[in-house]
């Protein structure tokens, strides 16, 4: 599994003035942009112009990039195995599709659709809402956005300024969330780490999920909150808040925990088959 | 089919309305009797329609993300297998929910006395559930096998279609996911009137179909 790196992926993605093939038309400043390219890596910047513009830096010099308005909609597509940059008004809504690429996407406030078989991906800004859809790629969405809905296979998913509504899984990844605006979360990973870390507001909810991972739950010791952590199959549940976890008699197997933290409020549930469930201390 | 499949560079400009009437209607020919390349252009248009259907505005994800998905994935890939495995997914989804989600659940919470199924029996009597219950349980299940075999089956004949580490990282996962199928079902065997277990399980399943259902398409897209 690759790791991404900002700072690399940036290098990576950045295309020299005047190195391959540019083209442009003019596009609403909160229209749509759909981009589609077979193998290369993909830049999204949003920008003030009214217009979208790609730019292609071919590696061999076979690489194509095509922009047309298409049924109200500006439709990008590059062949090839070329760098592609396109710059779109910032409240775009957009989506980018690639078969191995990574997508980069930064400064963009519209809705974003994104999805790479086994490429990386990374967003940055505030974008509306983003989706993220991916096999083998890691996610690093470090920008803020209110409605963040991530799936991939076998990538890591790290998402460091979460707010709103997210939903974030992996099969074997890591799925690592932090924040403090949380309204809506659910987080899972079949073997991988769920883990969360801040708080959660008293009228949000978060659900994190792991079947023979571990689940981390980082949380300010005065957090409002009502718990309920479960170990369905034999996993242990170790926490620094609350009473010691149960195990219930006539569930060999199974142990709970269950309490409230100050006047109770968010919801905030954890379980596992297998696993172990980790409650501590923020 | 009339001739050598068009470039995917002709079949963009067949899109785009670039090509000559001749060779246009030489591309026209060929997608009449070509569904990959049918389906390709399909996929083409579909992009744009699908990053129409975006909402604009935020909402709580569920309703969101249910409509996106179904403006996105509404389109039709590149072969028959698409519409069989739609079908079946949506049947073993539908399926499982209720019968693992909800269905098994309820009947095991009402009646916790009832004689259980053999492999259950001897682990803890006392919570074992009605065999009606047992029963849908293993219709449910059957149903999931044999998606998950087809699936599987039409994976491996799109197996030239995907790199391969990234067929690698499919199966290692889809691994990971039997495995969590396996101790999932272990510990609801032991405790079968556990509702979050059932959840679990359904959870699981559903995400190894996922996985067999999102490689496909993507397979479907190189």
């Amino acid at each position: 599994m690759r790791t991404i790196a900002a700072c690399a992926l940036a290098l990576l993605l950045g295309v020299a003035p005047g190195a391959g093939a540019q083209t442009r038309v003019e596009a609403s400043k909160d229209g749509t942009v759909a981009v589609r390219a077979t193998d290369g890596t993909v830049r999204v910047v949003g920008w003030s112009r009214g217009e979208v513009s790609a730019t292609s830096a071919p590696d061999d010099g076979d690489g194509r990039v095509r922009v047309v308005r298409e049924r109200g909609a500006t439709a990008v597509r590059a062949q090839g195995q070329g760098r592609l940059v396109v710059h779109v008004p910032a409240g775009s809504r957009v989506v980018v599709k690639t078969r191995s690429g990574d997508i980069l996407v930064e400064g963009v406030t519209g809705a974003l659709d994104l999805e790479s078989t086994s490429g990386d991906f990374r967003v940055v800004g505030t974008p509306r809402m983003v989706s993220v859809e991916g096999l083998s790629g890691d996610v690093d969405v470090a920008g803020s956005t209110e409605t963040l809905r991530v799936r991939t296979v076998s990538g890591n998913v790290r998402v460091p300024r979460a707010r709103g509504f997210v939903e974030a899984s992996s099969v074997s990844g890591d799925v690592q969330v932090t924040g403090q605006g949380l309204r809506r979360a659910t987080l899972r990973s079949t073997s991988g780490r769920a883990l969360f870390a801040g708080s959660v507001p008293r009228d949000g909810s978060l659900h994190l999920e792991s079947t023979s991972g571990i689940v981390e739950l980082r949380v300010p010791a005065g957090i409002a909150a009502d718990f309920d952590l479960s170990s369905l199959g034999g996993g242990q549940i170790e926490s620094a808040l609350g009473p010691r976890p149960t195990r219930q008699e006539r569930s060999p197997g199974v142990s709970t925990l269950r309490f409230s933290s100050g006047p109770g409020g968010a919801e905030i549930t954890a379980r596992t088959v297998t696993g172990i469930i980790l409650l501590k201390k923020q | 089919m009339t001739s050598e499949h068009p470039t995917e560079e002709r079949l963009n400009d067949h899109v785009d309305g670039l090509l000559p009437a001749p060779e246009a209607a030489a591309v026209k020919a060929h997608l009449a009797a070509c569904a990959v390349c049918r389906a390709e252009v399909q996929g083409l248009r579909d992009l744009l329609a699908g990053a129409a259907a975006l909402p604009r505005a935020v909402a709580p994800p569920a309703e969101l993300w249910d409509a996106l998905r179904a403006a996105t994935t509404a389109r039709p890939a590149r072969a028959a297998w698409t519409v069989r495995m739609t079908r079946r997914e949506l049947a073993a989804a539908a399926v499982l929910l209720v019968a693992l989600s909800s269905g098994i659940t309820a009947a095991l919470m009402r009646d916790r006395g009832a004689p259980a199924p053999a492999g259950v029996a001897a682990v803890q009597r006392d919570a074992a559930p009605p065999p009606a219950a047992w029963a849908e349980f293993r219709r449910a299940e059957a149903e999931y096998v044999s998606t998950a075999d087809d699936l599987e089956a039409l994976l491996a004949g799109n197996r030239a279609a995907l790199a391969p580490e990234t067929v690698r990282t499919v199966e290692a996962s889809l691994r990971v996911i039997d495995a969590a199928i396996r101790d999932a079902r272990a510990a609801l065997a032991r405790d079968p009137a556990n509702a979050e277990l059932s959840n679990v399980l359904a959870a699981s399943y559903r995400d190894k179909i996922d996985v067999l259902e999102r490689t496909l398409r993507l397979s479907a897209q190189t």
